[in-house]
């Protein structure tokens, strides 16, 4: 073999050694990321997004959350999740007797080979028992997920990732959420790490950390509860790239990254935004 | 293309070599510019033909890429509205500009496949 040859060998290993790190490793650096940003503020806190950074926004916040507008779509998915289906099975079926299981959600479903997260699980629970699938993003899907997401507040998120399929479905996720995009050519972490805190127009970017702790969420602008990846949809959309489908393997392998970096953290959901 | 340019050139001789021996040079005149007109819009149909298959095979890669930008559905959706009016020039701009644009976008995939790791707290 030439010395040629074999430096473009070792120059070769030399790439294949620099993979991504694992996930621990990464939501600890996170971690740390944001404490030295802010210093005075408990991570815990940064389930509240952007509030845990704006005391301002905050008060407005807790003001809304004193008559929650997500309270009807928690009952009205409860009204749902407790209907049987036509084959007089329900969601219990699936699910089992406690519907708070989403701090388990988004998993990686070895057997499927992709991550499912608790709207595609609910509509695979519909479709193994005869029903139509419900559409991902509004509607009674995020009002079922609203009530699910109410029975599961104080858990603490529990994402697992033991295979390497799961790991390469993680860093699928985690390289799109570092990667720049659209014509403005802007990644997530730009907006929501590097400039974590600033104002954009009328909106202050909240920390990445706690990003997915709270959904289904009831935005102001929207005027009813909708799930993250139309929230994904609007960052997308912000940048000027072309957004993806809703459940499409791309947005959810960024939630399975997304939900692991809040690992541990407390889920407080429904929430409100502006 | 070529092709096109030569036998529009040939008609254009033929009919105004024709014409010169039997008419007078008034009535040539209108018959050589329909002709060209003529000639002209053909080329400039099968110019934006082809500019806008290569605009939709390229947004069709930066979809693939994962880096599709808004703008160059934009600019496709205008082309093909300028085109349907006959407006062709606005048609063959809004064409080269989505061209031009995707090119951005597929630069911007590749380029990123080496840098978003930087990003990555350590
Ligand atoms: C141009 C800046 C910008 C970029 C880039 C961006 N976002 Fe956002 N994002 C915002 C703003 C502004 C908000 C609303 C205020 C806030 O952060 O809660 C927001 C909100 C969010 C929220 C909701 C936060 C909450 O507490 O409910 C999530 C989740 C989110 N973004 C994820 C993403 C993802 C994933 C990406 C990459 C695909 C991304 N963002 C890219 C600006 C951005």
């Amino acid at each position: 073999m030439k010395w040629t040859n074999l430096i473009t060998l070792l120059l070769a290993s030399m790439m294949v050694a620099s993979v991504q790190a694992d996930p621990e490793t990464d939501r600890q650096a996170l971690r740390d990321f944001y404490q030295q940003k802010f210093p005075d503020i408990d991570l815990a806190e940064f389930k509240n997004g952007v509030y845990a950074i704006d005391s301002k926004m905050r008060e407005q916040w807790l003001e809304m959350e004193d008559f929650p507008a997500y309270e009807i779509a928690i009952d009205e998915g409860e009204e749902l999740y407790n209907t049987p289906f036509a084959n007089g099975k329900s969601y219990a079926d699936c699910f089992g007797d406690d519907p708070g299981v989403k701090h388990n959600y988004p998993m990686f479903d070895q057997a499927r080979g992709g991550v499912v997260t608790l709207e595609v699980a609910i509509n695979q629970c519909r479709k193994e028992h005869g029903e139509a699938a419900l559409p991902w993003l509004v509607g009674e899907l995020a009002e079922i997920s609203a009530y699910m997401a109410y029975q599961s507040r104080g858990k603490s998120i529990d994402i697992k990732i033991d295979s390497p399929e799961a790991i390469a479905a993680y860093d699928d996720g985690e390289q799109f959420y570092y990667t720049r995009r659209g014509q403005l050519n802007f990644e997530c972490s730009g907006c929501h790490q590097q400039n974590v805190g600033k104002m954009l127009r009328a909106e202050r970017t909240s920390p990445t950390l706690g990003h997915t702790t709270h959904w289904p969420v009831y935005r102001g602008r929207w005027q009813y509860v909708g799930n993250i990846q139309k929230r994904f949809q609007e960052c997308n959309i912000q940048v000027r790239a072309v957004p993806f489908e809703a459940q499409s393997e791309t947005y959810r392998n960024l939630e399975y990254f997304l939900t692991y970096m809040s690992n541990g953290m407390e889920l407080n959901g429904p929430g409100s935004r502006r | 293309m070529k092709i096109l340019w030569i036998s529009g050139l040939i008609i254009l001789s033929v009919a105004a070599c024709d014409s010169q021996e039997k008419v007078t040079e008034t009535a040539v005149e209108p018959a050589v510019a329909e002709v060209a007109a003529v000639v002209a819009v053909v080329t400039q149909t099968q110019d934006f033909a082809s500019l806008m298959q290569q605009a939709e095979d390229l947004y069709m890669q930066t979809k693939v890429a994962k880096h599709a930008w808004l703008i160059n559905l934009d600019r496709i959706k205008d082309a093909r509205l300028a085109a349907e009016k006959g407006d062709m020039d606005t048609a063959v701009a809004n064409a080269e500009e989505a061209i031009k644009l995707s090119r951005l976008a597929l630069n911007q995939a590749e380029s990123e496949k080496s840098r978003w790791q930087a990003r990555v707290p350590q």
